[in-house]
């Protein structure tokens, strides 16, 4: 029961995130219990080992190449910045959803209440395109 | 800045943070140039009151956490871990020993750290590198990374989980 607990917040503790009544309880239950001690020690030398990786020297010719690329992109046009760009011509999401959601509006209320499309047949409406024809 | 003065101060720290993330030489490069791109890009969004390399650290892991994205979405990544990359973490890791077995023991193991750490999701990975690797604290880390704090919490206990059980899977015990 307690090293089930104990399995969800020893890395808390490990990371010295538990306030001092939760910790002195992880560790009395620590200094009671080889498997939640093993799990720690398995966390410690887990890390350990992350930290022991070695990286490789730096390539050589790193920094020219890194260079190289910097000028070349600090003399090229940046195209964001280019007039009628597309970045500036395009509209943004949120407006055209609020286009559509407007037109599909418009749409609705021009069903409900206008004389009716032939297309949609006959509207009862005494408006109706169909009822001034048979007037 | 001048090209060549945030290429002296920021490239190798840069570049050491990029190959925590990215796990080879020619990834981490690419991360690098593509993060100070971006930092002469967005120079004007910069804060003065800001320590600038870790301005760029930050910028670094952002550049990383998105490219790994937009790639995830261009095609499937393996779920194993790919024995080529286990060996050749495994030809770069050296580190200090008592013996020759133990210098043997330890290349392999850290080998096997190594594909267990390529074998993470990006987020996952870069909790670990900035936790665990860079000693930084939660706080820090979910600043760097944007997320809350709870967020970085979580997912540094998965990341911790799936290492130990990548381990356990590729050897019979862990370290």
């Amino acid at each position: 029961m307690m090293c089930a607990f104990l399995d969800n917040i020893l890395d808390l503790y490990f990371d010295g995130r538990l306030i001092s009544f939760q910790a002195r309880l992880v560790e009395r239950h620590l200094g009671a219990c080889g498997k939640c001690s093993a799990r720690l020690a398995e966390l410690q030398k887990l890390r350990m080992g992350l930290r022991a990786l070695s990286i490789p020297e730096v390539p050589a010719g790193f920094r020219d190449g890194l260079r190289a690329a910097l000028e070349a992109a600090k003399t090229a046009p940046i195209p964001g910045n280019a007039a009628g760009s597309e970045e500036e011509t395009a509209l943004v999401p949120s407006f055209s959803f609020a286009f559509s959601f407007a037109a599909f509006l418009l749409f609705i209320c021009g069903s409900m209440f206008g004389p009716g499309l032939p297309s949609q047949g006959c509207s009862d409406a005494g408006m109706s395109i169909c009822a001034a024809k048979e007037k | 800045m001048d090209i060549n003065t945030l290429i002296e101060a920021h490239s190798d720290k840069a570049y050491l943070a990029a190959y925590r993330l990215t796990g080879n030489q020619a990834d981490a490069c690419d991360l690098v140039q593509e993060t100070l791109l971006r930092a002469m890009k967005k120079a004007e969004l910069y804060d003065g009151s800001y320590d600038f390399g870790a301005w760029l650290h930050r910028m670094l892991f952002r550049v990383y956490l998105n490219g790994r994205r937009s790639e995830a979405r261009r095609r499937e990544q393996p779920l194993e871990p790919a024995e080529e990359s286990a060996a050749a973490a495994s030809m770069l890791m050296a580190g200090p020993a008592d013996s020759p077995e133990q210098a043997v023991e330890n290349n392999e193991l850290r080998g096997r750290l190594a594909a267990a750490l390529d074998a993470l999701s990006p987020e996952l990975r870069a909790c670990v590198v900035l936790v665990d690797v860079e000693g930084l604290d939660y706080e820090r880390a979910s600043e760097i990374l944007g997320w809350p704090v709870g967020s970085v919490s979580g997912r540094l206990f998965r990341a911790r989980r799936a290492l130990r059980e990548l381990l356990r899977s590729s050897e019979g015990e862990l370290i």
